[in-house]
């Protein structure tokens, strides 16, 4: 559809996948959950620790446990001596950046067998952590005052997204409901015992208009990734999907800079995705839409051209994300029903990797060709975007 | 013990010039003296443009309601005790937008769009911040 535009598409695989089955694991420090699930994904490819010489990981929130250099305490930790490191943080989107980052350094030659991990104790770390996306200094000091939480940020979208387009709570509804039932399929799912409409319309207010079933799960865990060259991918244990198309893109942090409430950057990250890929919406037939909140799901799906302007409500309501529908999306339950212990990001990459090779969790569908993964990052701050290839 | 410290604002110089109006109960905002363009919040240079250094201006307080939440429940130990409150994104008629609180303003009145006007009101033991309400 439109050229392939400065990323090396198709020259790397990520050829090994793990999510930890851990959702509660309190005593657990985060850095035993890296270890566990790098090893893992290594085995999963076939590949030995000591040909690892690329890392990456975001492990700065408290209860990820590292601090300023926290990729730097990670790799220490496991035992990595990486010659390509990289720490980008955008929040929940981290580890789809850091897939990004991880082809253009192999096409590169800087280094050829990376490992991209995340682990994190959402539900159960010990110690205090405030809500905030900033501090009140700079910035932070005309937005933090007034008590704006991560939760609250998404409301406010959410509010601007229904009196612009008039979409209902129960449509918001209807996805927690579809990631439910994903989940119910899933037996490694943090909640999997289905939900209706009401349920959710009953659940307890939060910041309105998104109650407690609006919400993703707090769970403590973590995932891993090995991604390669197609031509060590070769010399894998099983091989594993293409990394066709990325993009990435930031939009801001204080919600009062954000210039359209409805709009998130996946609009750029998303047509840059596309354009390296040389596909457009119509190519894909399922999806990882990060689902922090409902609304992250709604305001997503239209940005990236799946659904015309104002029209997600009626597509919600019409099963379009369900299992025969235009779109099914986050097949393991998502971050609403499985998994979402502070960056959904890894997961859904993982859930996207398994969708690829046939053996999601939760709802597989018959042999997708393609599979497009979204993250958003931060409170609609910033965004990931990566389409990956089965390459049968 | 630190909790009302973690939300209070940390003043440096450029942004002492802010709560001080705000203290005397005038809402400034900064203009771009090449283009006119207001923005917000203060910077020490012009958005985009580094090489400007914007000026202050008094905002007329006249707003709209961009969007907002009714806040019922709060994991900030610092905001749960003042729930529900109207946690709110207003847009100043000179063009920025602010985070704010609607205040005086039953919820079931509250729609994106509506004209508000600033008052001053005191958030935190010794904070006086813009809120907004109905002209």
């Amino acid at each position: 559809m439109t050229s392939r535009a400065n990323f090396p598409s198709g020259t790397c695989q990520i050829v090994g996948a793990f999510e930890s089955p851990r959702r509660r694991a309190p005593n657990i420090h985060p850095f035993q959950i890296h270890s566990e699930v790098i090893a893992a994904a290594l085995a999963d490819a076939g590949i030995a620790p000591d040909e690892v010489d690329g890392f990456a990981t975001a492990a700065s929130f408290p209860a990820e446990a590292g601090w300023q250099l926290n990729a730097v305490e990670v790799a220490e930790y496991v035992g990595l001596r990486p010659r390509w490191i990289c720490g980008t943080d955008i929040g929940g989107a981290s580890a789809l950046s850091h897939v990004g980052h991880a082809v253009a350094a192999i096409a590169a030659g800087l280094c050829e067998v990376v490992v991209i991990s995340y682990a994190a104790s959402g539900r159960s770390w010990p110690l205090p952590a405030p809500d905030f996306n900033s501090g009140p200094t700079g910035p932070g000091q005309y937005e933090v005052p007034y008590g704006i939480s991560t939760i609250s940020a998404y409301a406010l979208a959410a509010t601007r997204y229904m009196h612009r387009y008039g979409l209902r709570s129960e449509q918001l509804a209807q996805i927690a409901v579809q990631m439910r039932d994903y989940a119910h399929l899933n037996p490694e799912a943090m909640f999997r015992d289905p939900i209706t409409v009401d349920d959710v319309l009953a659940s307890t207010m939060i910041s309105t208009p998104l109650r407690k079933l609006d919400c993703c799960v707090v769970s403590d865990s973590g995932g891993a990734v090995v991604v390669t060259s197609r031509e060590r991918a070769r010399d894998t244990r099983r091989g594993g999907p293409a990394v066709l198309g990325f993009g990435e893109a930031i939009s801001q942090i204080q919600m009062n800079q954000m210039a359209d409430l409805t709009t998130t950057s996946a609009e750029y990250s998303g047509q840059r995705a596309f354009a390296s890929a040389g596909v457009g919406p119509d190519d894909i037939r399922v999806a990882q839409i990060y689902d922090s909140f409902t609304i992250t799901v709604a305001l997503t799906l239209e940005t990236l051209g799946f659904v015309p302007r104002g029209e997600v409500g009626d597509f919600i309501s019409g099963g379009g994300l369900g299992p025969t529908g235009r779109l099914p999306i986050n097949t393991d339950g998502g971050g609403l029903s499985s998994n979402h212990s502070g960056r959904r990001g890894m997961y859904a990459v993982i859930e996207a990797v398994r969708q690829l090779r046939g053996e999601s969790p939760g709802f597989q569908l018959d042999a997708p060709e393609l599979c497009l993964v979204n993250g958003t990052g931060g409170w609609l701050s910033a965004t990931a975007t990566l389409i990956l290839g089965a390459g049968r | 013990m630190m909790e009302m410290e973690a939300v209070l604002p940390v003043r440096d110089a450029l942004s002492s010039i802010w709560f001080d109006a705000v203290a005397e109960g005038r809402l400034l905002v900064q203009r771009d003296p090449l283009t006119g363009k207001a923005q917000m919040y203060p910077r020490a240079r012009v958005v985009g443009a580094p090489d400007r250094e914007p000026e202050w201006v008094e905002a007329s307080g006249r707003a709209k309601l961009y969007s907002f939440t009714v806040v019922k429940r709060s994991l900030h130990p610092q905001f749960a005790a003042l729930t529900p409150f109207t946690l709110a994104i207003v847009e100043l008629e000179e063009g920025p937008r602010l985070t704010s609180w609607i205040v005086d303003v039953p919820e079931d009145e509250l729609r994106c769009d509506m004209d508000l006007v600033a008052v001053f009101r005191q958030i935190h033991p010794g904070l006086v911040m813009p809120c907004f309400t109905k002209p």
